[in-house]
């Protein structure tokens, strides 16, 4: 029987925290290009950054208050 | 912008541009609210049991495991929701007094964008299907070019799909009128 490895889970939620980094700042670029390139409204397109902004700022300092208590 | 990547032709005038219903991008952002806000309403419950429960001290024990899932939970419902607007906003029908521009977002990287001239356009129908669409008034519009079957196009969910019709048909009148190609009716 070869030995069980163990992933404490403090580094696995640290390491989901950064995942989840990578995963944001792709998606913030691909919006960014999309609302960029294709928008009608420049109005409409600085809407969109502001609430998406405001909504996923607040859940990133829970994510790394969280990762900062665990 | 949009308009700098689609060339206009000159003394080419935009008459309308057309979106989805917003009935459609609500229901959208409706269910992923549902969806997101799910495990918030579970946190509440949690909350409100008594303070000396087992699960209670489990919790509390587990505070920061459950607020990381929480808040990325909330995180990705976000993401879901902006995808879906950003579809919902990047479709769209230019309509002009010479052609008909439909753009269909379908992914982020996947963006059909086609041309019809209004002189070749033999046909459009309109459908309104359910309580909902005829309560609201929108519904599909299907358009029919003399091209090949290929290049005929059909929109889902567009918002008063009859006035859209009327206008689709007295821009392409003018525009026969306009190249001699057939008299327009008289009313």
């Amino acid at each position: 029987m070869g030995d069980m490895i163990s992933i404490p889970w403090d580094a696995l939620f640290t390491l989901s925290f950064y995942v989840l980094v990578i995963i944001y700042f792709c998606y913030t670029a691909v919006l960014y290009y999309h609302f960029n390139n294709y928008s009608m409204d420049d109005r409409a397109s600085t809407l969109t950054y502001i609430a998406f902004f405001v909504v996923t700022a607040p859940l990133f300092a829970i994510m790394a208050l969280a990762v900062s208590f665990i | 912008m949009l308009f700098d990547k689609i060339a206009l032709e000159a003394d080419e005038k935009i008459i309308t541009t057309v979106r989805k219903h917003w009935f459609v991008i609500g229901m959208e952002i409706g269910i992923i609210i549902v969806f997101g806000l799910l495990p918030v309403f579970i946190l509440l419950g949690f909350l409100a049991l008594p303070p000396t429960s087992l699960l209670a001290d489990a919790f509390e024990l587990r505070f920061p495991y459950i607020m990381f899932g929480v808040a990325a939970w909330l995180l990705l419902s976000t993401i879901a929701a902006t995808t879906a607007w950003t579809h919902y906003y990047l479709d769209l029908w230019v309509i002009t007094d010479r052609r008909i521009i439909v753009i269909d977002q379908v992914h982020f990287f996947n963006r059909k964008v086609s041309n019809f001239r209004l002189e070749r356009l033999q046909d459009i129908k309109v459908s309104v299907t359910g309580i909902i669409p005829t309560l609201l008034n929108f519904g599909t519009v299907r358009a029919q070019t003399a091209s090949a079957a290929e290049s005929n196009f059909t929109s889902t969910g567009l918002p008063a799909p009859r006035e859209l019709q009327a206008l689709i048909q007295t821009a392409m009148d003018a525009r026969l009128a306009t190249l001699g190609g057939m008299p327009v009716m008289a009313d």
